[in-house]
């Protein structure tokens, strides 16, 4: 159980990571267009 | 001088394989997924230059403020492990990944409103990027380890002690790094490991630093100061004695080092004899039996 809490955190991370990196490249790209 | 090829992990030629000087070492987490946050924010750079002064002072702004945010994130990850390998340990003194989501969310309402956009997009901009940087990274922490049951007083000291021992070992080292010889390196980082488990012992139990508060000072200085004297001979003249001197000195501070830690633990079990055989002797004197076991 605590074990799959765990896993569940990790995969929370990245997924929070993966969509901060879209954001900023998206604003940031978004500024020179 | 010609110098054998080889790194960290590099198999020794001729050199028996003491225990490994990087016993304990953990993979840090300080890698690559930060690493990218230093890289996303730099189309910035071509939307300043093509949009304007305003627009320039506000892209540079919102750029420096990221950079600035993923070096702090790197900086968090870094003291987060530091306080996770000890048993004891104060919060850091200033919350790095928290100011560092701060700054992310600025830093893209910054970028947002450079953008042209209006204010409401550059405050979702904001409020999104620095939720999801908490989220990704996580906050620091935030209160003290390990000092439930100690004194504050006591706990501070240890805390202090080996804070200081880490300044030793960081010195050292630099120090050898300059002598330019990997074996000594090596044979540094080894001792270090020694000096680093006497220091998780002190900190399990801070009884140990009035015993071993000798060898977190006098000895580490001593050890400092001969790797700094070693290193400015070698690095000068390759003088072959000096290493053997160096090496053997290492050797006899390590034993004790290492002695010293075991003597530690063993006083700890001592200790718990102590405590069961008093205890037990309290209970046999209330002189109650438990009935429902044969005697």
């Amino acid at each position: 159980m605590q074990e799959r809490r765990a896993m569940t955190e990790t995969g929370l991370r990245k997924l929070a990571f993966v969509l901060l990196v879209m954001l900023i490249l998206y604003v940031s790209l978004a500024g020179g267009m | 001088m010609a110098r054998r090829f080889g790194a960290k992990f590099s198999r020794r030629g001729g050199e028996a394989e003491g225990p490994g000087a990087w016993r304990g070492a953990v993979r840090t987490r300080a890698g690559g997924r930060v690493n990218l946050l230093f890289l996303a924010p730099l189309p910035l750079v071509w939307a300043a230059f093509t949009s304007g002064a305003v627009g320039l002072a506000l892209n540079l702004g919102a750029l420096g403020l990221m950079l600035l945010a993923a070096w702090l994130t790197r900086e968090g990850i870094r003291a987060q492990e530091v306080y996770e390998a000890r048993k004891v340990a104060r919060r850091p003194a200033f919350p790095r990944k928290i100011a560092a989501s701060l700054l992310t969310g600025a830093g893209l309402g910054l970028a947002g409103l450079a953008d042209g956009g209006a204010a409401l997009a550059a405050v979702i901009y904001a409020l999104v990027g620095a939720a999801l940087h908490a989220l990704a990274f996580g906050l620091d922490p935030l209160r003290d380890k390990g000092m439930e049951g100690m004194d504050a007083f006591q706990s501070a000291r240890v805390a202090r002690a080996v804070d200081k021992a880490e300044t030793y070992l960081g010195e050292m080292t630099g120090a050898v790094t300059r002598a330019g010889d990997r074996q000594a390196e090596e044979r540094v980082a080894r001792f270090q490991a020694s000096v680093r488990e006497m220091l998780r012992s002190v900190e399990d139990d801070p009884r140990d630093l009035a015993t071993a508060r000798k060898y977190l000072t006098i000895y580490l200085i001593g050890a400092r100061d001969a790797t700094i004297k070693f290193a400015d001979i070698y690095a000068r003249s390759r003088d072959a004695g000096a290493r053997r001197d160096y090496f053997a000195l290492l050797d006899d501070l390590e034993e004790n080092f290492t002695a010293k830690t075991r003597d530690l633990l063993r006083d700890d079990s001592t200790d718990l004899e102590v405590e069961v055989e008093v205890l037990r002797e309290r209970l046999a004197r209330e002189g109650i039996r438990p009935t429902n076991r044969p005697t």
